[in-house]
């Protein structure tokens, strides 16, 4: 036994030491990085393991057998089924600032308020009891170690813990902000509770049965002393199926669970660890239980409560340091949960109950500016009624049974949260409807018996239901008996939850806002105002600002108001203090997310109500540049709707269409994503322009601005149209001849218009061209209004996506096509024997039939060429070759979806080596000229790829670092068509993902740290060819490198001497990022910072002998320039 | 070993695989065959749905992991 003044100085102890952990944590490089190791998130994740882990696993085991266990495989079920879903909702979490559980519920329901505080308000009645566990465990065991009782110890405890709460968790406004100091402390005392429960295993085993022989052959008659399940048979199985479902939801969803899981969480990638770490851990923890248990039959004195063997017995056999430590070990479980819980539900609190309440109340609206201090009232609160909970209800044996019905709260989640991810049209109501009658449900049929059962509500209630309607008996709803009150009341709590959020969802469809929002959250928000983007800055940021400003003030303290709301405007780079239209929403939208992280989605959703309100003046401004977009597009606001759901539904039926390619080819699917995000894009930002032409075919004054740039001219009023559009002398004449037609007015204008020429191409641009007539008041054709539309992207994206289409109708028919291609080769054979007997008739009806034939799997370059060809008059050999070089370089460049060669049919082929490649180039320069031009392309097709296909699937890669890291990156791709010999340089290529890993994860920062460069950082990688060498650019617009840094790390890690570096310039410094080893990255990641991957591109570089370049400005980013001299001179430009 | 990695990312396997382990955490309890079998069996399974955990968790569903 030990005093009570040394328990209390043992656990002021144990709570220093937490404190010193947290300190360095919080404050130590090496506490930072321990913090953001993976096994520490999973060790964060055991969190799970509380005193009910600690005490109740043996005691449940000794009267239940396994029952204790379905608690902890659950966790291990969810990690096999549900880590994909984990990672989801983290990327979810990071995207929107989330704060807790409640939050993200609400976000993903329209940032509903009613979601919110309904999530907590469940959530809150079911864990007090959890917590009152914690309290219960601890007095108990205190007891226990000194033997007496000591009434001020639980109030002592609370205060301590309310204490613990506040310094660990509670000392920022900004929930989602990752405490580093807690997370170590989670994780160390995860490891403490672990090792005393081990020790506790080890000794109490050994001092049970010594010889350990004697244990394995006494298993028999030892396994005598215990059930395998509880008394019940057939519904122990059920409840050992439902507790097992019901902590899987529970160990995802539970705040502290959440809190731990997510918010805290540093980076998605570390689910993989967990997902096999915390079940090992949870594994380990419960090793013991059993033989504990076992041993507590033998060994207990009587009377001794199985909850209490594990403390017990040690002290029974007077081992007083393992008991204390075994107690604090019970300490670390319970503080660990507390801290979290309590953090967690007080974020909940404040932020869903006592906010909305303080914004609709006048007096309470003083509390908003206050919200630190209302967690830290309400987490005083919350351990106050957990205290005052346990020693009203008092028996530790319906505190447990307390922690499963905890457990079914939080199982009530995973139907609106899961839904809600994949079923984007479950509604708000359908949730409110489905948590409010799943809470009802909970309450009546799990909460209700608990209280009755403990002496609070009359027994009657049970046994003859309310008011004597037996078929609402809690515990045998609608007549259903005989099943374990767990079990019943979990499956109607449940079926209600899906009954409501179906039934809901279906008869209350979300509301065309409720659904924009819901695709924001999602992320799959087409940007409808994007094509504004460009416009003029027509909007006063100033007072917008102010307004914000005051609105944040109301939940923080000004001065941090100020900081975040000029973050915000100063991302979006306002010209002359003025913001686009596109700019003023992304300003409102930015400020929502900020304050989201303080006062949770919902709340903030409502506060920036007030600041989106936009004055009379802003009104005005807002309504002209609606209309004057309206007039440009020529529609009204219904037709606008239409027409934004008609690309939206054209936009979705693609993606469906384009959804059957994932099954059959993942680049296929990677590539046809990527080009309709950039239809959709091109859709709403294509460049509109009209003019005005009478019938002499002038352009009249009052054009668009945009007129300039799309017809490329200074000057447009007063010019022919013909010219502006290039036309030439007979196209200009006709087209003169088609205005006179509508001008005549002999047709209906709908006819004479189309009889014009639509499609032009002036310099790089394709534009589309179509006429209206405008009629005077007399009904005369007084002008010709023209709507000039840049369609150059539109036709580049089409023909693309066109290109996918015929892929996969290649893919469907496959043999038939490879039997075309068989067929095509000897068609192509023959009519080169026709060629060359001139049989002209022959190899034009070739020609066709293989334009029909490639027409129809839609091979559209096959089937242009040999549009093309069928124009000349006489076909040659050399046409028919150019032919087969467009069959050859369509499933070349296809050839990793289609698997398919020209070359490669069951014709009989002719394999050369690379060897019989350079004879054949040496052999070159000795032909006759015709002929040694044609093998020469023959050879440069047939050994050359283009340098795109050595780089592999860079955009792809790009792309997910970027996500990963939280930034945005927008790649560009150069010169990569040019073909190049892939032997030689396939080593240098691959490297450069080196390069681009680099760039993504040092050089270019985070939309939030770039500025006034905008919050998209530009990559791009550019092949230019010489007459001796090729320079491949990767540039960036990041923060460049930082050569003080790189010297200092290149000195620390010996790879240079000071002397040394001290006759270098700074190009010559710069180098140094390409020695193994050095590194600016302050952590080494899987993405890069071992400084390895750039050494590798050196000795690529090294072994092509070429050289690299690299100039770097701090701020504005970097360039390496790779020079890879030609090896060999070109065959024909040698050969003359 | 990139290809293995990658067939170990389909949901169809984690879902195959979960519906595996929930057999496995069972079927000991419902051949209740004494306390110390079905100890021994459910604390079997138990370890082998780890080690299947970590063979999952070399699962590669990003493209930069290749």
């Amino acid at each position: 036994m030990f005093s009570p003044s040394t328990v209390v100085i043992v656990i002021a102890g144990y709570v220093a030491l937490l404190f010193a952990l947290a300190q360095a944590g919080e404050r130590s490089g090496w506490g930072r990085r321990v913090a953001a190791h993976p096994l520490t998130f999973a060790l964060g994740l055991t969190v799970y393991c509380t005193t009910w882990t600690f005490f109740g696993s043996v005691g449940r085991s000794a009267t239940g057998g396994m029952l204790f266990l379905p608690v902890y495989l659950g966790p291990t079920l969810a990690m096999v089924v549900g880590w994909r879903l984990f990672r989801r909702m983290a990327e979810l979490k990071h995207q929107h600032r989330l704060t807790s559980v409640a939050d993200f519920v609400s976000a993903r329901y329209g940032r509903s308020q009613t979601v919110a505080a309904l999530v907590t308000v469940m959530l809150s009645v079911g864990l007090v009891p959890y917590l009152a566990l914690q309290v219960k465990s601890l007095v108990s065991s205190f007891t226990m170690l000194t033997g007496t009782e000591s009434a001020w110890f639980a109030p002592l405890l609370v205060a301590a813990m309310v204490a613990l709460t506040i310094a660990f968790g509670l000392r920022h406004l900004d929930p989602t902000e990752r405490h580093p100091g807690m997370v170590v402390v989670v994780a160390f005392e995860s490891v403490v509770k672990l090792l005393a429960f081990l020790a506790a295993g080890v000794f109490v085993v050994g001092l049970a049965f010594p010889d350990t022989a004697s244990w394995f052959s006494r298993l028999d008659e030892l396994g005598a002393k215990l059930p395998t399940l509880g008394p019940s048979g057939a519904n122990d199985v059920l409840s050992f199926v439902t507790v097992t479902v019901l902590a899987a939801g529970a160990f995802a969803f539970l705040p502290r669970q959440f809190h731990q899981g997510l918010i805290e969480n540093s980076d998605p990638a570390h689910v993989k660890t967990a997902m096999w770490a915390t079940p090992l851990y949870l594994f380990l923890m419960n090793v013991f239980v059993v033989p504990i248990a076992l041993a507590g039959k033998v060994l207990a004195l009587p009377g001794t409560s199985p909850d209490t063997y594990v403390l017990a017995l040690p002290l029974q056999a007077g081992q007083a340091a393992l008991s204390m430590f075994i107690y604090v070990g019970s300490l670390s479980a319970a503080l660990g949960m507390v801290i979290v819980e309590t953090m967690a539900m007080t974020t909940m609190i404040s932020n869903h109950l006592v906010l909305p309440l303080a914004t609709r109340l006048r007096p309470l609206g003083v509390l908003k500016p206050r919200m630190l201090q209302v967690r830290w009232a309400a987490a005083a609160l919350l351990m106050v009624a957990a205290w005052q909970f346990a020693v009203q209800f008092g028996g530790a044996q319906m505190l447990v049974s307390i922690g499963l019905v905890s457990f079914a709260a939080a199982f009530l989640l995973v139907v609106p949260l899961v839904g809600g991810l994949v079923w984007k049209e479950a509604s708000r109501v359908g949730a409110l409807a489905g948590l409010g009658g799943g809470f009802a449900a909970w309450v009546w049929t799990l909460l209700v018996p608990t209280f009755v059962k403990s002496g609070w509500l009359p027994k009657a209630l049970l046994d003859e239901g309310p008011l004597g309607f037996t078929a609402l008996r809690p515990e045998a709803l609608f007549g259903v008996e005989g099943l374990p009150p767990l079990v019943h009341g979990a499956l109607f709590s449940v079926a209600a939850v899906v009954v409501g959020y179906v039934g809901g969802s279906v008869l209350a469809p979300p509301s065309r806002d409720e659904a924009l929002l819901t695709e924001a959250f999602l992320g799959q928000a087409s940007d409808q105002l994007a094509h504004l983007d460009g416009q003029q800055a027509t909007i006063e940021v100033a007072e917008t600002t102010q307004k914000a400003v005051t609105v944040f003030t109301e939940y923080m303290p000004a001065d941090k108001a100020r900081a975040l709301v000029d973050e915000v405007v100063g991302g979006l780079t306002p010209v002359d203090g003025k913001l686009t239209v596109v700019q003023y929403a992304e300003l409102l939208q930015g400020l929502e997310r900020v304050l989201a992280g303080a006062i949770g989605s919902a709340s903030a959703h409502v506060a920036m109500k007030a600041v989106g309100s936009v004055e009379r003046k802003d009104k005005k401004t807002l309504e002209r540049e609606f209309a004057r977009v309206l007039a440009e597009l020529k529609l009204n606001p219904r037709e606008l709707k239409q027409r934004v759901d008609f690309e939206q539904e054209k936009a979705a039926l693609l993606e469906e269409q384009f959804r059957a390619l994932e099954a059959k080819n993942g680049e296929l699917e990677g590539r046809v994503r990527e080009r309709t995000r950039e239809l959709r894009a091109i859709l709403d930002n294509v460049l509109f322009g009209f003019l005005v032409v009478g019938r002499d075919g002038v352009v009249r004054e009052g054009h668009t601005r945009s007129c300039q740039e799309l017809l490329a001219a200074d000057r447009v009023a007063g010019e022919p149209l013909g010219g502006l559009l290039r036309l030439s002398t007979d196209e200009a004449l006709t087209f003169a001849q088609g205005i006179d037609q509508v001008f005549d007015d002999f047709l209906p204008d709908d006819v004479a218009t189309a009889q014009l020429p639509q499609r032009f191409k002036v310099g790089d641009r394709s534009l589309r061209v179509e006429a209206r007539a405008v009629r005077d008041d007399a009904g005369a054709i007084g002008a010709l209004l023209f709507t000039v539309t840049d369609v150059t992207r539109l036709e580049a994206v089409e023909l693309e996506n066109e290109g996918n289409r015929a892929l996969l109708n290649i893919l469907k028919q496959k043999p038939a096509f490879e039997a075309f291609l068989d067929e095509t080769r000897a068609q192509l054979a023959s009519a080169a024997d026709a060629a060359s007997r001139s049989d002209a008739q022959t190899v034009r009806r070739v020609v066709h039939t293989i334009k029909g034939n490639a027409a129809s799997y839609g091979l559209s370059p096959v089937v242009r060429l040999a549009h093309r060809l069928e124009e000349h008059e006489h076909l040659e050999p050399d046409h028919l070759e150019e032919l087969s070089l467009a069959f050859r370089e369509f499933l070349e460049t296809h050839e990793p979806v289609l698997g398919v060669r020209f070359d490669a049919g069951r014709r009989r082929t002719v394999q050369l080596s690379v060897d019989d490649l350079r004879a054949l180039e040496r052999l070159a320069p000795h032909l006759p000229g015709d002929e040694r031009g044609a093998l020469s392309r023959w050879l440069e097709q047939v050994s050359q790829v283009p340098t795109r296909q050595l780089l592999g699937p860079i955009e792809a890669t790009v792309s997910s670092l970027a996500t990963r890291l939280g930034k945005e990156v927008a790649l560009e791709l150069k010169g990569l068509e040019a073909r190049v010999d892939p032997e030689r340089l396939r080593p240098f290529c691959q490297s450069l993902v080196h390069v681009l890993r680099n760039a993504v994860d040092h050089g270019l920062e985070r939309p939030s740290e770039r500025g006034a460069k905008g919050p998209t950082g530009h990559l791009t990688i550019e092949l230019v060819r010489g007459d001796e060498a090729d320079v491949v650019h990767v540039v960036d617009d990041g923060q460049g490198i930082d050569v003080e840094r790189l010297v200092a790390v290149a000195l620390a890690r010996g790879v240079v001497q000071p002397a040394e570096v001290a006759r270098w310039s700074d190009s010559e410094k710069v180098q140094l990022v390409f020695r193994d080893q050095v590194s600016t990255a302050d952590e080494v990641t899987d993405l890069s910072g071992r400084g390895v991957g750039m050494a590798a591109v050196k000795a690529e570089v090294e072994r092509l002998g070429g050289s690299i370049d690299i100039e770097t400005t701090r701020g504005k980013g970097t360039r390496f320039s790779f020079t890879l001299p030609k090896p060999q001179p070109v065959v024909l430009a040698r050969a003359a | 070993m990139s290809p293995l990695r990658r067939k170990l990312a389909r949901p169809a396997l984690h879902l195959l695989v979960a519906g595996l382990t929930f057999a496995a955490f069972h079927v000991p309890v419902l051949f209740n065959r004494g306390p110390i079998a079905t100890w021994l069996s459910l604390y079997g399974a138990w370890a082998a749905s780890i080690v299947v955990l970590v063979v999952l968790s070399f699962a590669d569903d990003s493209p930069e992991e290749d």
